[in-house]
């Protein structure tokens, strides 16, 4: 079984090899079957991933083999839970955006699709690594593709908007490489061994044992948190993903929205949460307010879009306020809540995408207000895309309610922070408070979300929009099969929180027995001062 | 009990099943087209007829289990009535189950009743209704999610299971208020409803984050003790509130308890949540019936009435805070519905009044006088609305009663119905209406007086404006253009059969005719609780409060007959003297213009602000930094002059600047 994880991470770039070398014709017949055999191959990926997912080592295998031993990179490919999990909701993803591209790519197919599968390479590659350089190898690569396929296949401003994309990602990975580095640092000066100086195990092992210096271990979540709050999008670091997925072809821009930011929010639980317990908990009142700004600001800016696309975008970044908000929680619930949302947001935002994508490829038009009265015309694309806009606003007994509700409800129970530090004074704002103010985002997510079907699909069928159709053969099957998994996984979701609950649950225990730890020590230093024995009652509320 | 009764009694949790299964099986074999043999056609896999058989089918079915849940319920005492409680877990994570499960006791029997009975009559009345409509298939399909979504929150064990469910019918009430969603009325309406009901479950759920917070460690003991419960089971509800009261500042209670009635207040159409309500009437009559008047509206009671050991432990701020709530409805919803001129609206109004009323009721603490007009309001409010359907079928689609009168003549049956339905609502004569609104009043009377003079003088406006509308519909001469059908045989059954229990349910439960009283089994045993029992049937029926109150009834219909039957007194005059209350009636109390300026002003206007800032600052700072890398570029391209003089200079500042910071960092 150890030889499926280098099958599943090669196989992509195994596809994408072989794609230049086929035909270039641009005709018809030519393209079905390029096509058709992009579908094939992303099939078996998913098969391949399937058997992961279902082997009795889902969550344990792993795979080594020794790269550049003298800088101490190894090619060493791993699996837990949480990998597992994303790399299914990946290669799905691939499939159905496989299937989307058959009506709405139509130039340069083999480089399109060789593009495609370098990118859903890197990204397995990103989830699957055990080793600190070798993600960050896959974290990089993934921009080369995705820059040139927004800047060929994208929109009128795709150059602007792929620049964007690439540059603010490297402004990014300048404090990944900063952190990475400096985790090595450590790893040195404390002789750990030189030959697996990036694997997991040893630096989080390392970052974890609270040997580096609490100012050092703040630098270095700094350094992560900056380089994954760029993908996830956090405000401020977002304006370039409205503007990447205005620009993107329907296919990317699903990809993007649905596993391109999980990258970001992966990298925040594995390697800044996760690693760094003690440095997040520090910063934990801070990234609160940023989770709350991230869900009922661009919430509120997704209310007033006048842009198909960027009101979906920007209600992805105001969905990935709720993942950030589940972080800061720190505990059981809430990493587990992180974790799901990261699978429903996926699946959701992209069958968002592709549905508004249907209309454009028709109309050529993303102004909301050129739509209207298109549910009498293309029924199928309505419903689905009523259906899908339910389960974004957190409808229960479909996908996004679990989520939803499991992080709101991890961070009110949560014991994260309760005040929050400025200087010389502190606002006596903890995160129950943040957490009541961002229930307001289920709110404004009806709000935008149902507003937006009302002025595309209510109402008299306005000018443009005469002459749509309903959804192709490809699209309805891809529309279809995302808006089962919305059904079934929101019926039953505890057929998708069984594969990865025992990891979260792990990382989860960690945090918990953090924050124990700080309002002991808190505690015992209250007590110091104070020789009264009341003090203790007044301190920790509620909760646990 | 036989075997088959058991089987319904123990397998409850197909009630909400079957209805699923019927929504399922109509929109995929509606969804999924083939080719018809004979004329090559494309039609749909599932013929037409088989969307209302199949709903039906689910509903009757559900009828049976309420059936004998019903008789179970009367096999036992009705003082020890043991609940049954069944779960299954639907999520877990980390200290969390949240279990989904059916609930068998009082409430539920009495709402699994109702939902069953009525949906079944109005699903057949639909059919009749709906016809000709091309969506009729697509209607049945809704018609049996909210069955689903609503059998789901009747059955509900515990809290979060209830939201899960109350947001499913808010689902199904929006898709059903926006079925003809070309239109732009229906399509606003729709939106504007689940908006409005998001707004109250905002507060629902932090409502139940807060139950949650404080009260999680006890929980887990109490489920400890009783593992066939979830957590936050209803049952054990009781005892948390004992839990809570000792240990939380009577602030914290209120505000707990407020926060949860935010959820009703939307739903029930409470002032001032209610604007959607009257909007709500673009869906089709049969919705108006079912869902915005008999069964969903009422959930909000539902649910007080589920949490109320909650809300009793804050008598001095979520109770008063409640009874207020209800009364200002009441007394709103009656004044606006004095006006109205659309037949449904006016309704619309009056249902409001009456949730008012309910909920003024829980909120005294008469938590069975409360369910029990719930129960009969049912009954008579669901005939009023399918007696306006009737009316705008052979109306040909109108709405206005100003286009209307003299119907009776020529639709005997509608008529006959509505003026029961008029009289029951009115309380008078010993209808259902009466025998519920009077256990309310007795509450009030007995809790606090100014309410209960309020609500008297609501109930004499009830009488008023209910019979305005029957006066204007169904008396004097027709004054429309439209020519007038007969009645529907189809949709004048429903109606024959829901005047029944109009008329006699009140007095079959009111504990004199061998059956046990309806408060008996639901009375909650909340120490304090005004219970009004009067001593044997005469006693009753012409006690103190019940004689005041239909006489103030009596009143009102005198005064409506003057003006709208005989015509003695002129309604402009009246118009005039009243000049600021009418206005404030005719704009509906300007809510929806308050409501319109704070989402234009307030939401609409900061998030255009949010955009902007955006838009021009944020990205504007992200593009200027990318405008002054390029421009450093090019000057430090200018740099690289190839000159010599530059590059000595260039060296020299360098190195006299290196000095400089050298003295400043090591020796300064």
């Amino acid at each position: 079984m150890n030889n499926l994880l280098p099958l599943i991470v090669g196989f992509p770039f195994l596809v994408a090899g072989i794609f230049p070398f086929l035909s270039k014709a641009e005709d018809a017949s030519t393209h079905k079957g390029l096509h058709r055999i992009a579908l094939g191959a992303s099939v078996v990926l998913l098969l391949l991933t399937g058997l992961l997912a279902i082997s009795p080592e889902a969550q344990t295998a792993t795979f080594n083999l020794s790269w550049l031993p003298a800088l101490g990179i190894n090619f060493s490919l791993g699996t837990d839970g949480i990998s597992t999990t994303l790399a299914v909701l990946t290669s799905l993803l691939m499939v159905l955006a496989t299937g989307a591209s058959f009506s709405t790519i139509e130039k340069r197919l083999p480089f399109y699709y060789s593009l495609l599968f370098v990118l859903i390479g890197s990204v397995l590659g990103v989830f699957l690594s055990r080793d600190l350089f070798l993600f960050f190898l896959f974290f990089e690569l993934e921009l080369i593709p995705m820059y040139l396929l927004i800047s060929t296949w994208g929109g009128p401003r795709r150059e602007y908007a792929a620049m964007k994309f690439v540059l603010y990602t490297l402004f990014g990975s300048v404090f990944l490489l900063a952190s990475i580095i400096g985790l090595a640092y450590f790893s040195q000066s404390y002789h750990l061994p030189r030959e697996t100086l990036f694997s997991f195990t040893q630096l989080g092992a390392l970052a974890q044992s609270g040997y580096i210096p609490p100012v050092f271990q703040l630098l270095l979540f700094v350094g992560f948190f900056i380089a994954f709050a760029v993908k996830l999008p956090i405000v401020p670091l977002h304006t370039w993903l409205p503007d990447a997925h205005v620009e993107a072809p329907t296919p990317i821009s699903m990809l993007l929205a649905g596993i391109l930011l999980k990258m970001g929010a992966y990298g925040l639980l594995r390697f800044g949460f996760d690693w760094f317990p003690v440095a997040a908990q520090a910063l934990a009142p801070y990234i609160g307010v940023l989770a709350f700004i991230n869900i009922v600001y661009t919430g509120s800016i997704a209310l007033v879009q006048t842009d198909m696309k960027k009101l979906i975008a920007y209600s992805s970044v105001s969905h990935m306020g709720f993942i950030l908000l589940a972080l800061v929680a720190m505990n059981q619930v809430g990493t587990m809540a992180a974790v799901f949302i990261m699978v429903s947001h996926g699946l959701v935002s992209a069958a968002l995408f592709l549905g508004v994508g249907t209309l454009y490829r028709q109309t050529h038009s993303r102004d909301i207000a050129l739509h209207g009265g298109v549910a009498q015309k293309a029924p199928f694309i309505f419903y689905t895309f009523l259906l899908m806009s339910l389960a974004s606003l957190g409808l229960p007994l479909l996908i996004s309610f679990a989520g939803e509700t499991l992080a709101l409800y991890g961070a009110f129970i949560s014991q994260s922070f309760r005040a929050i530090p400025l200087g010389f004074v502190s606002l006596p704002i903890n995160i129950q408070w943040i957490t009541g103010l961002s229930t307001l985002g289920i709110v404004l997510g009806a709000a935008y979300s149902l507003w937006l079907v009302k002025r595309i699909f209510f109402g008299a069928v306005s000018d443009a929009c005469q002459k749509i159709e309903d959804a192709k053969s490809n699209e309805v099957w891809v529309l279809g099969t995302l808006a089962v998994l919305v059904i079934v996984l929101g019926f039953k979701p505890q057929l998708l929180t069984s594969q990865f609950q025992s990891s979260t649950q792990a990382i989860g225990k960690r945090f918990e027995q953090v924050l124990i730890q700080r309002d002991q020590a808190l505690l015992q230093q209250l007590q110091g001062y104070s020789p009264q024995n009341g003090v203790s009652q007044n301190l920790p509320m509620g909760g646990q | 009990m036989n075997w088959f009764s058991d089987f319904f009694l123990n397998n409850l949790w197909l009630v909400p099943l079957y209805p699923l299964l019927a929504f399922l099986t109509i929109s995929i074999g509606r969804a999924i087209q083939i080719n018809d043999p004979q004329t090559g056609e494309k039609t749909a896999l599932l013929p037409q007829i088989s969307a209302p058989i199949l709903t039906m089918t689910a509903t009757g079915l559900g009828l049976l289990h309420a059936i004998s849940a019903i008789q179970w319920l009367f096999a036992q005492p009705h003082e020890a009535v043991q609940a049954v409680e069944r779960n299954w877990t639907w999520l877990s994570a980390g200290n969390l189950e949240l279990k989904i499960g059916t609930l068998l006791d009082a409430n539920s029997v009495l709402m699994l009743s109702v939902v069953t009975f009525v949906s079944l009559l109005i699903q057949y009345y639909t059919h009749g209704y709906m016809r000709h409509d091309k969506g009729y298939a697509k209607f049945f399909g809704y018609l049996a999610l909210f069955n689903f979504s609503m059998l789901g929150l009747v059955l509900a064990t515990n809290l979060p299971q209830m939201y899960m469910f109350w947001e499913l019918v808010g689902v199904s009430s929006y898709l059903l208020i926006g079925f003809w969603f070309h239109k732009p009325a229906a399509a606003a309406a729709s939106l504007k409803a689940f908006l409005v009901n998001r707004v109250g479950d905002f507060g629902f759920l932090i409502g139940i984050l807060f139950l949650l917070f404080f009260s999680l460690n006890w929980w887990q003991g109490y489920v400890g003790l009783h593992p066939e419960q979830a957590l936050l089971s209803f049952q054990g509800f009781e005892s948390l509130a004992g839990f809570m009261s000792q240990t939380l500042p009577p602030w914290l209670l209120g505000t707990i308890a407020i926060l949860i009635f935010a959820g009703p207040m939307a739903k029930s159409a409470q002032f001032p949540l209610h604007t959607w309500l009257p909007d709500a009437m673009e869906g089709p009559t049969p919705i108006s019936a079912l869902i915005h008047a008999a069964t969903m509206v009422a959930a909000g009671v539902y649910l007080i009435a589920r949490v109320f050991p909650i809300i009793s432990i804050s008598p001095d701020m979520a109770m008063p805070f409640i009874t207020w709530t209800g009364v200002i409805t009441a007394v709103v919803g009656a004044i606006i519905a004095v006006s109205q001129t659309d037949i449904k609206k006016a309704l619309a109004y009056s249902t409001m009044s009456q949730l008012g009323f309910m909920v003024a009721a829980m909120g005294l603490g008469a938590y069975t006088a409360g369910l029990f007009h719930l129960f009969t309001h049912a009954f008579f409010k669901a005939m009023l609305f399918l007696c306006s359907g009737s009316v705008i079928h052979a109306c040909e689609d109108e709405q206005d009663m100003r286009q209307m009168g003299g119907l009776f003549k020529k639709l005997p049956i509608t008529g006959l119905t509505y003026l029961i339905g008029t009289i029951a609502i009115s309380g008078l004569f010993w209808t259902s209406g009466f025998w519920s609104k009077d256990e309310i009043l007795a509450a009030a009377l007995h809790e606090n007086t100014a309410v209960y003079l309020i609500l008297t003088a609501t109930a004499g406006l009830t009488a008023f404006y209910m019979f305005r509308t029957f006066f204007m519909t169904f008396m004097g001469d027709y004054r429309g253009k439209a020519h007038v059908h007969h009645e529907d045989k189809v949709m004048t059954l429903p109606l024959q059969i829901l005047a029944i229990p109009s008329i006699f349910i009140g007095l079959v439960l009111s504990g004199f005719v061998g059956i046990p009283a309806f408060g008996d089994y639901i009375t909650y045993s909340l120490q304090n609780a005004p219970e009004h029992h009067p001593h044997s049937l005469l006693d009753a029926m012409f006690n103190q409060v019940g004689n005041i109150s239909q006489l103030v009834a009596l009143v009102g219909v005198g005064l409506s007959s003057a003006f709208y039957y005989f015509k003695v007194f002129k309604t402009d005059g009246v118009k005039k003297v009243l000049a600021p209350l009418y206005s404030l009636s005719q704009n509906k109390f300007y809510m929806d213009d308050i409501y319109d300026g704070i989402v234009e002003g307030g939401v609409l206007l900061q998030s255009q602000l949010n955009a902007g800032f955006d838009k021009y600052v944020i990205d504007g700072l992200v593009n200027l930094v990318g405008t002054v890398t390029l421009l450093l570029g090019k000057l430090v391209t200018r740099l690289n002059s190839g000159r010599l003089q530059t590059y000595v200079a260039t060296i020299g500042f360098g190195v006299v600047g290196v000095w400089l910071l050298y003295q400043w960092m090591f020796k300064g």
